[in-house]
């Protein structure tokens, strides 16, 4: 090397300056995908007889009794008096849509009515992690984990025990599962080939993308020989940013003019479609929505949290539209929380921490059109702990139907091992 | 009620925080606000410190030759090197310099007495900048109630700056080991306003000292007992959740001969054993046993009876069974040899350290000493350096600078390990399994750790882009990797400096290249 030409530096720090504030590989992947390399064709519909199972997490312990309101209990209305959702024949313009006589949705998840009405999405009520913890940290942990006390060297969540446990649908696959966001979440630890992804479209190596291919031949060259685990992680790693340029997130049209929501979870969900459209062998996409935490002001009609709602809502509608336009029905999105919140509401427009909780499961071996509860009631005398939804349902109940039936798991024991839980079948699935 | 407006010797801490206000925090998120999204008012309330110069950049008018010449007297992936590797952070120029001159007994005499090394320059920014390292929780939780992430931040700048320029290299390190060992969460439940203080005042304050004294301090420690709920284990509702832990990853370790009658009956002897919350004021995280929820009962522990109608005694008679117990010496000793020494340490190796223990009655330096004296240390097999290790030895290995710490915790964050938010009590593992998962954070940190914005600052001016190739390669080899670079590296680091435009950009991306080469990736 002989002269000090800069050529290139203001580039350099202009792109450096994207790379940092977006992290990672930065937003310059659209521009770093070399020419010659085939875009993969997208699939019309998923040619594994194996669900994707997209897991999506709630964070912050969201309010069952919102989630899907019970309006034909008047206990509701009395534990709710400020934060109920007007019964459907209120004449109040915002209300429960009605469900089945019984349950309903509130306003804010209106865009779900159609998967519903299509079948595709059930709603299981009364439903959670059966041990008593309020504390949102244990009780995701023991969520993640899939158990009630796991001991602290068991690090792996249920998700990726389950991966560990299954032969992957694409033998030669660099990427089975991911989780989407900064750090594995810990449902997805322990999987193998699998990786926490920002941004898939964005995944890639750092720095000045003129440079990209050169820095990547050497990372290559140098970690050619490099024994395992080490050596096959960094190949995987080559494997999958490879893999991930040749899917064209950036301007993926999702089928049947599916519109996703603005922002970081329609833009997870749109990218989380793409990537199973794409093929790529990923069997599991683990996706995080939080802000569910409603002490004060909870708003569940017109307010934070009929906003989160809304985003949730929008979001699930239109992953539901693109995928299922065209047949592409073998995914199942599992949503949960770590708990659900007080049946009885605070002196700050909101709820703390409770118990009993929903899930949403999304998919196209859904036996939707339902909601499934052995519901406990609202009474005070029934209430758990005097104050809360029961649990009637272990969440487990729900994970171990699709596991089983959909994602070919052996044996769900390698996956929750709690011998106190005894799995029920709710023909969720079939 | 706004806090700001009562002297913090008020008493009655219930007039000043609501039950809601306490557990704030960052609120149900998995992890904290994304470190680069943190408000600009929250930026403003953190100073960052301003370190002497001499700290930073003691040998930024280093030249090529006398890298050269160092290079000759010390030879590539010297025992002194190895050493290093182990004692420190990653070495720095500096260091090779001292242990050159010292030899190595004489250095890693002085680095088991940091009492004597000198570090007033590092401490006395820190604490101008950072107030909550001095403060009580109680001091802390009435100022920053409504900032949390202020006494969060300010442990982090701390840790990470006495990562980076401590002169008490093994100190660090050893506090590292210890927090891990002793794990507490950092973002659960108390663990804001209670970490800082267990950080100084348990896991600092003894971790050259004896671990029976460190076990005894953790155990009363407000931020432990918060961690693993012992505040809720009281008589006839026993909570065993402190008490396996104490046993199972604290001292015996898993298979280390208790049962789980052993796990019932020492939590019986912990019952009321908890700290002053925040409604006693100034007190607020001290440790307090409370006898109305001790449980009086006798007790067997371990085969060792604890006679009825004993009190705060009865916890402090299941520490000594603990730290005497066969299985604690090897259990610590195996630990220690997997952090300083290498994976899978031989039982031989773990004997002759447990033997140090129980000679010493659990002399942390002695059994240091035993690990680090040894001369099989040269023989053992590089490890893989945990991804917040990799971040502070890169910066360690450029004699840089720290302009925006936060560039260096969120690729800490990214890559897995932002200090004290392992979750589960057994701490941020040690094991090339686990960490092996995720490289890519680790090359895009290197690859990023000198553009303009990562505040990073560099001055290498014996780094010249004029120098040939391979005159690049040599010194980079030297200055990072210790003269340990494979054929591998070497030729792909030469193809892409040949093929590359001769610029400082170039040679920047050359240097992410190698801390991101597998070489790099280990110690």
């Amino acid at each position: 090397m002989s002269s000090n030409d800069c050529k290139g530096c203001r580039e350099y720090s202009r792109l450096s300056r994207r790379n940092f504030l977006g992290l990672s590989a930065g937003t310059v992947a659209a521009t770093m995908v070399p020419a010659w390399l085939p875009r993969v064709v997208l699939a019309d519909s998923h040619s594994s007889s194996r669900d994707v199972l997209v897991s999506l997490f709630l964070r912050g312990g969201a309010d069952a009794l919102t989630l899907c309101v019970p309006h034909g209990e008047d206990d509701y209305y009395q534990l709710r008096p400020n934060l109920a959702v007007p019964q459907p024949d209120s004449s109040a313009a915002a209300k429960t849509i009605d469900l089945d006589g019984f349950f309903g949705l509130p306003p804010s998840l209106q865009p779900l009515v159609e998967p519903y009405q299509d079948g595709a999405l059930a709603i299981v009520h009364a439903c959670g992690l059966p041990d008593t913890n309020r504390s949102h940290f244990d009780a995701m942990h023991m969520m993640e984990v899939g158990m009630e006390d796991p001991p602290a060297e068991l690090i792996s969540g249920w998700l990726g025990r389950h991966l560990q446990a299954t032969a992957p649908t694409l033998a030669d696959g660099f990427l089975r599962a991911v989780g989407i966001g900064a750090g594995l979440p810990r449902t997805l630890v322990g999987g193998p080939k699998t990786l926490p992804i920002g941004d898939l479209e964005t995944f890639g190596l750092a720095g000045d993308p003129d440079t990209f291919d050169q820095r990547r031949s050497a990372l290559e060259t140098m970690y050619a020989t490099v024994p395992d685990p080490l050596g096959s992680s960094a190949r995987n790693t080559f494997g999958t940013i490879e893999l991930l340029q040749q899917i064209d997130f950036a301007s993926y049209q999702p089928a049947g003019d599916a519109v996703y929501p603005q922002g970081e979870f329609g833009t997870a969900l749109k990218s989380t479609a793409a990537l199973i459209k794409a093929e790529v062998g990923v069997e599991a996409v683990s996706i995080d929505l939080g802000g569910w935490d409603t002490h004060e002001f909870q708003g569940p009609v017109e307010g934070p949290m009929s906003f989160l709602m809304a985003n949730l809502a929008e979001g699930l509608a239109a992953f539901h539209k693109d995928l299922f336009t065209g047949g592409f029905n073998n995914v199942m999105l599992v949503a949960m929380s770590e708990f659900g919140r007080n049946a009885v509401e605070n002196g700050s427009a909101g709820t703390d921490h409770g118990h009993g909780g929903a899930m949403l499961v999304l998919g196209g071996a859904v036996n939707g059109g339902r909601v499934i509860a052995d519901w406990p009631g609202l009474a005070p005398d029934l209430l758990y702990e005097g104050q809360d939804l029961r649990i009637t349902i272990d969440y487990r109940d729900v994970l171990t139907e699709i596991l089983t039936q959909r994602l070919d798991n052996p044996d769900f024991r390698t996956v929750f091992s709690d011998a106190s839980f005894q799995p029920r079948a709710h023909g969720i699935v079939g | 009620m706004n806090a700001t407006k009562i002297s913090p010797d008020a008493v009655s801490a219930g007039d000043v925080f609501s039950d809601e206000t306490v557990p704030g925090f960052f609120g149900p998120e998995r992890r904290p606000p994304a470190l680069t999204e943190i408000s600009d008012s929250t930026r403003s309330s953190i100073r960052i410190p301003k370190l002497p110069a001499a700290l930073t950049a003691p040998y930024r008018d280093a030249t090529a030759a006398e890298l050269l010449t160092h290079k000759a007297r010390n030879g590539a992936d010297s025992f002194e090197h190895r050493l290093l590797q182990r004692t420190t952070m990653g070495p720095t120029f500096a260091e090779l310099e001292q242990i050159g001159e010292l030899g190595s007994r004489e250095y890693l005499e002085r680095q088991l007495h940091p009492e004597d090394i000198d570090d007033q320059g590092l401490e006395a920014a820190l604490a101008e900048a950072l107030p909550t390292l001095s403060m009580t929780p109680w001091e802390v939780l009435f100022q920053f109630n409504e900032t949390p992430e202020v006494p969060v931040y300010e442990l982090w700048l701390a840790t990470l700056f006495r990562s980076l320029y401590s002169p008490k290299q093994l100190f660090e390190r050893m506090v590292i080991f210890w927090t891990d060992h002793f794990n507490v969460s950092l973002l659960s439940d108390l663990g804001i306003w209670l970490k800082p203080a267990d950080d100084r005042d348990v896991i600092r304050r003894h971790a050259m000292g004896k671990f029976p004294d460190l076990l005894a301090a953790s155990a009363t420690s407000g931020a432990m007992l918060s961690y693993l709920t012992n505040d809720s284990n009281v008589k006839g509702h026993p909570n065993e959740n402190y008490a396996r832990e104490l046993m199972e990853l604290h001292t015996l370790g898993v298979d280390g001969g208790y049962t789980e009658t052993d796990v019932k009956e020492v939590a019986r002897a912990l019952t009321g054993w908890t700290f002053w919350d925040y409604r006693a004021g100034p007190q607020f995280g001290e440790f307090f046993f409370n006898p109305a929820q001790h449980d009086f009962e006798a007790k067997t522990v371990l085969g060792q009876t604890l006679p009825a109608g004993g009190g705060v005694e009865d916890g402090q008679r299941v520490l000594e069974i603990l730290v005497s117990h066969p299985s604690t010496p090897a259990f610590v000793a195996r630990k220690m040899l997997n952090y300083f020494w290498g994976y899978e340490p031989s039982e031989s190796a773990v004997e002759r350290i447990a033997g140090v223990y129980r000679d010493t009655g659990g002399d942390i330096r002695s059994m240091l000493r035993a690990i680090l004296s040894w001369g099989q240390l040269a023989t053992a097999t590089p490890k893989l350096k945990r991804p917040y290790h990799l971040i502070v030895s890169a910066v360690r290995a450029l004699f840089a600078g720290v302009e925006n710490p936060f560039f260096l915790l969120r690729a800490a964050d990214l890559a897995g390990q932002l200090p004290f938010t392992w979750a589960p009590p057994n701490g941020f593992p040690d094991s090339a399994g686990y960490w092996s998962g995720f490289v890519l954070p680790r090359w895009n940190f290197a690859a990023t750790i000198l553009v303009p914005e990562s505040g990073v600052v560099v001055d290498l001016p014996f780094l010249d882009p004029s120098l040939s190739s391979e005159e690049i390669r040599f010194v980079l080899d030297l200055l990072l990797l210790g003269g340990t670079m494979t054929p591998e590296t070497s030729s792909a680091v030469l193809e892409f400096l040949d093929a590359a435009p001769d610029t400082r950009k170039s040679l920047a991306e050359a240097v992410g290249l190698v801390l991101g080469s597998p070489e790099f990736q280990h110690y």
